[in-house]
């Protein structure tokens, strides 16, 4: 019996692991495809005389896309781990709409006050990140990596105007390190506990 | 406990390899006949007559997908999720 105790832990800590590796994948994700996003779009600019911007929103817009099948995978798998271990919980769907809604808003008010091709979009995710977490708080869901990732970005945005280096490149970088840094932490935690 | 153990011998999933081959499933959204049959040692014929049992009860679906070479895939249904649950359900119950 104790055996069976043994073993049934085990697999209870092995799929509360994968539950929280799918969870983590909507930062690993972001943290590839800004980059991504970046230089392809420099690079296609570069080879077709096609301007940056036009490439980053075409570039951005499939990235947007691709996200939300991603997204809708690791989310079914984690239902299905999450039913599997008895832990099955409704869709709040009030916290979904919250979630849709929170990104508008935050272009819109950061797109009417920051005229910075580059500032805007950091500021911007930052803000929406951050207001994410705070809807976190609220629906009692997990909120700790969406601040991690909102105020890193917006304490990045405060060096902005004085880096040496392209704004294109450093909103890039800050946006990368940001979702990465809540891939690695969201994995740690998984990982130890 | 005799009543649980009961329900247990009557599940698709009753079985340990089976229980094992749907618990592999369950972490990952697929994986191909080589790669489970590597990870729980099992040979490729005692594989092949237990994915047969399961797939029969519903509790998973194989297919054949195209590479440099068919390969055969193998995922566990929403079914096939309930089932499992159900069996953990049963052995926490055991337990306690």
């Amino acid at each position: 019996m104790e055996e069976l105790s043994e073993a049934l832990k085990a697999v209870e800590k092995q799929l509360n692991f994968a539950r929280k590796a799918y969870r983590s994948i909507v930062y690993l994700y972001w943290a590839v495809a800004f980059p991504v996003i970046y230089v392809v779009s420099s690079v296609v600019s570069a080879y077709t005389g096609m301007s940056v911007g036009s490439g980053l929103v075409l570039l951005s817009a499939a990235g947007i896309l691709l996200f939300v099948v991603e997204e809708s995978r690791a989310l079914r798998n984690v239902i299905r781990i999450e039913t599997a271990l008895g832990r099955k919980r409704g869709v709040k769907v009030k916290y979904l709409l919250a979630q849709l809604i929170v990104w508008p808003i935050a272009i819109l008010a950061i797109g009417l006050n920051v005229k910075d091709q580059w500032l805007m979009p950091l500021l911007s995710i930052g803000a929406g990140m951050t207001a994410l977490a705070v809807l976190g708080v609220l629906f009692k869901e997990r909120w700790q990596e969406n601040a991690m990732v909102g105020a890193v970005i917006l304490l990045s945005s405060i060096p902005y105007r004085m880096v040496p280096i392209t704004k294109g490149a450093y909103t890039t970088l800050v946006l990368s390190v940001a979702f990465g840094f809540a891939a690695y932490c969201s994995l740690r935690k998984a990982m130890r506990e | 406990m005799l009543d649980e153990l009961a329900k247990l011998s009557k599940s698709p999933l009753g079985n340990p390899t089976r229980l094992a081959i749907a618990l592999y499933l369950l972490s990952r959204e697929k994986a191909t006949f080589t790669s489970l049959r590597k990870a729980l040692k099992l040979t490729a014929g005692n594989l092949e007559f237990h994915l047969k049992a399961l797939e029969e009860a519903g509790i998973v679906r194989t297919y054949y997908g195209f590479g440099r070479r068919p390969r055969k895939f193998i995922e566990i249904t929403d079914a096939g999720v309930e089932e499992l649950g159900k069996v953990l359900e049963i052995l926490r119950g055991v337990i306690e």
